[in-house]
């Protein structure tokens, strides 16, 4: 793998874009004409290459008003898309200020879908006021910062998540700073070393 | 059906994990195209047939609500450092 880092930007060139890359790209495309993002969890280990699939990508974005998410909403509708959430515009935006999230697929396709929430506490906001630019042969995904989803990962404690963590980790070596992993990880109360 | 005992799970918990680093030391050690290519042809084997889904919206979303309720994975958010809370 062939990571490059120019100033805070992370680049990875001549990847392969599965059909899960090219919706969500597809629909990042969309949302960021109307907000910033930030891109959490599974879909992060995807991107650097764990050779595993997911049902949902996790996005945070900042609180909007109704009339900036009647916007999304109804162009994403417009689009092709669909929620899976049974509710109009009103109804989805209250599922959003109750601090749940929101999907969003193809429509007809419930998988891969996106949950999409507002950020809602402190871990999402330094994951959003931090998050760092990973470009992709020419696009661009928001990404938490490496070092607090590396922790986080270990904090959730699921297989699934710890395995993610330790591949991040992994593939990641050259550029994370360990010394802010452990940080996050005595804060959260997991074990950095024997993770 | 009997649950496999606590032995044989960190026994299969600890070759995962083995399994885990040998691939991301496989994924560093070859260029982008050749391990990313590899992920694309499995992602979209598993997406192969997604418009047939068989469930419901409905029954799709309870699914994951039942799933996240029983599973043990840790909720909410856990303390950042001092360094980095929210100033009251």
């Amino acid at each position: 793998m062939t990571i490059k880092k120019k100033g805070e930007t992370i680049l990875i060139q001549n990847r392969h874009l599965s059909q899960l890359d090219l919706f969500v790209c597809q629909v990042l495309d969309i949302l960021t004409e109307y907000t910033s993002y930030v891109i959490v969890s599974g879909y992060v280990a995807i991107l650097f290459g764990r050779s595993r699939s997911t049902e949902d990508v996790d996005i945070i974005i900042p609180f909007c008003d109704f009339s900036t998410f009647e916007n999304i909403h109804d162009i994403l509708i417009m689009e092709g898309y669909e929620f899976l959430n049974a509710e109009d515009a009103d109804g989805l935006y209250s599922i959003l200020l109750s601090g749940s999230a929101i999907r969003l697929c193809e429509m007809n396709r419930f998988i891969p879908n996106i949950e999409i929430k507002f950020i809602k506490n402190e871990s999402d906001e330094y994951s959003f006021t931090n998050r760092v630019k990973l470009v992709v042969d020419g696009k661009t995904f928001w990404i938490s910062p490496i070092e607090i989803q590396i922790a986080y990962k270990f904090w959730l404690g699921s297989e699934k998540d710890v395995e993610d963590a330790i591949f991040i980790r992994e593939v990641c070596k050259d550029f994370i700073d360990e010394d802010l992993i452990k940080e996050f990880c005595l804060s959260f109360g997991v074990d950095y070393e024997t993770s | 059906m009997k649950p496999p005992d606590p032995e044989f799970r960190e026994r299969n918990r600890k070759e995962r994990l083995w399994f885990v680093k040998k691939q991301a030391e496989w994924v560093r050690s070859v260029p982008n195209e050749v391990w990313s290519e590899q992920q694309c042809n499995l992602i979209n084997a598993l997406y192969a047939h997604n418009d047939q889904f068989p469930l419901t919206k409905e029954q799709y979303l309870d699914m994951i609500e039942t799933a996240r309720a029983l599973s043990r994975r840790r909720k909410g958010s856990p303390p950042l450092p001092k360094r980095f809370r929210r100033m009251e």
